[in-house]
């Protein structure tokens, strides 16, 4: 099969592409910057730069003005470029990551068969009670209108979805699940390596919150309630974060990270912060493995892989009970927290954090099964490619019988 | 800096280490650099920081691989060289 993909960049991608060409499918990725070092480039991979990448840059420069019809002729230089590929790559699936304006473009191109990858875009369908048309983003509702399948990852989202849908076009639910093999508890000398560098003692219980760091995920309510739990915490305790990319990050990161590090000398916690730098994702495994309690505080979220993977490292996770996270194991296995009140997470804190370890992680090996049965990426792989060869065989089917 | 042969490799501190079937993953805390080892390296560095010296690694390894003595005593120094270059391994005496 050939599946032509465009994606805006990001992680969420990278899994469904690698799926892709394992399966032996030809992909041609339109992306700003490729994912794949030349050691990792199959033949049946083709990486093109995304026009996109020059006009988000004359975009955030500001040599462009942002109107209504500058909007349009980015859309249609864009379009045009997707036609030109199409035209030469013959595509069975056109498979769009992310409700972007690259999905815009596809739209505008009339590009089918067409599969939409969500990845949090439509949080605010299952976030707020009754969604009015206006709280959905134009690209959200062009996507609803002309996407053959619609991809999301919350369980919640399906249904919420299909009366903007028609009855012709598909919602499937699709996680990312984790490697099972590689997310599970690591050898004690990896983890013992870990902490010292963290320069934390053996009966130090550390808190991690492991998602990147941005605002969205709300470490600074964390470090709030960690100040305020930290007087009852029964022994020694840091919070542990990931720094941002020293090479790269916007400067909102760093901007975060200063206002971060201030508060938590205000607070006169700065001794019991560290900080992780940001490790490829094959390195994971460990970082949940050093933790004794995951900490996932943020105020909006689609269904994140982070949950799933520091299950199967067998960790103890408070969360936020977010409506992403309704009907799903987080419900059973995680312990919940109001979002968004600091003292509630403090309260929680310190019940978690001053529990035996033994009673901490009494269910965490069933937990792990239960990952490894329902949420392993081979299961949620073999999904995705069967929705590809449905797709496409019915495309091909319409096609010849139009043309009878 | 020249490693000597009755020198102890250690990790260094700053260094976070992932084992993914055999091979590893490096990344040092403060540069953030990373870096990737197959899995001859990552048996290598295992066999060097768990030894007392470079010399003990050496006859560990000089069993496990058909090679020559003299070779595999100067791949191991130019090896732990560059891994000192990279701030990811301390050497002292042993």
């Amino acid at each position: 099969m050939r599946i032509f993909m465009v994606a805006p960049g990001g992680i969420a991608m990278i899994r469904p592409l690698k799926w892709a060409l394992e399966a032996g499918h030809q992909v041609w990725l339109l992306t700003p910057h490729n994912p794949l070092p030349p050691e990792e480039t199959p033949k049946n991979y083709r990486y093109l730069p995304f026009v996109l990448e020059l006009v988000n840059f004359h975009e955030l420069t500001g040599e462009l003005p942002k109107d209504d019809t500058t909007h349009q002729l980015l859309l249609w230089t864009a379009a045009s470029q997707l036609r030109a590929i199409a035209k030469e790559f013959k595509p069975d699936i056109i498979h769009v990551h992310g409700l972007f304006f690259g999905a815009e473009c596809c739209a505008l191109a009339d590009l089918h068969p067409l599969v939409v990858s969500a990845w949090g875009g439509l949080n605010s369908l299952i976030e707020t009670e009754q969604v009015q048309s206006q709280q959905i983003s134009k690209v959200a509702r062009t996507m609803f209108k002309i996407a053959d399948v619609l991809i999301v990852e919350a369980p919640g989202l399906v249904e919420k979805c299909k009366p903007w849908m028609s009855q012709f076009q598909e919602v499937e639910l699709i996680h990312l699940g984790t490697k099972t093999q590689n997310f599970c508890p690591q050898p004690a000398k990896y983890v013992a390596q870990w902490r010292r560098s963290l320069d934390v003692t053996e009966e130090t219980t550390v808190l991690l919150s492991p998602r990147g760091w941005s605002k969205l995920y709300n470490h600074h309510q964390i470090l709030e309630a960690y100040a305020l739990a930290y007087p009852h915490f029964l022994k020694p305790t840091v919070l542990t974060f990931f720094k941002y990319r020293r090479t790269n990050s916007l400067q909102e990161a760093k901007d975060y990270y200063n206002y971060f590090y201030t508060r938590a000398k205000e607070l006169g916690i700065e001794q019991n912060i560290r900080w992780l730098p940001p490790v490829p994702i094959e390195m994971m495994p460990t970082a949940y493995s050093v933790a004794d309690v995951v900490v996932n505080y943020p105020i909006t979220d689609a269904f994140p892989s982070s949950l799933v993977e520091a299950i199967a490292c067998e960790r103890p996770v408070v969360t936020a009970l977010l409506p992403a996270y309704e009907n799903t194991f987080v419900e059973k296995f995680c312990t919940l927290v109001e979002p968004q009140k600091t003292t509630a997470l403090a309260e929680t804190l310190v019940k978690v954090v001053n529990l035996p370890k033994s009673e901490r992680e009494e269910n965490l090996a069933k937990a792990r099964r239960f990952i490894v049965e329902n949420y392993d990426e081979q299961a949620w792989k073999r999904k995705l490619l069967k929705i590809y060869e449905d797709l496409a065989t019915s495309y091909q089917k319409m096609n010849s019988s139009s043309q009878a | 800096m020249t490693a000597a042969l009755n020198q102890k490799v250690n990790l260094a501190k700053e260094v976070l280490i992932q084992d993914l079937q055999g091979k590893s993953t490096l990344v040092h805390i403060h540069s953030q650099e990373c870096f990737s080892q197959n899995e001859v390296g990552t048996h290598i560095l295992w066999v060097l920081t768990e030894s007392e010296s470079i010399k003990a690694a050496h006859d560990t390894l000089l069993e496990e691989y058909e090679v020559d003595s003299q070779q595999l005593q100067q791949d191991l120094l130019n090896f732990v060289e560059k891994l000192v270059k990279h701030k990811l391994v301390e050497v002292t005496a042993s």
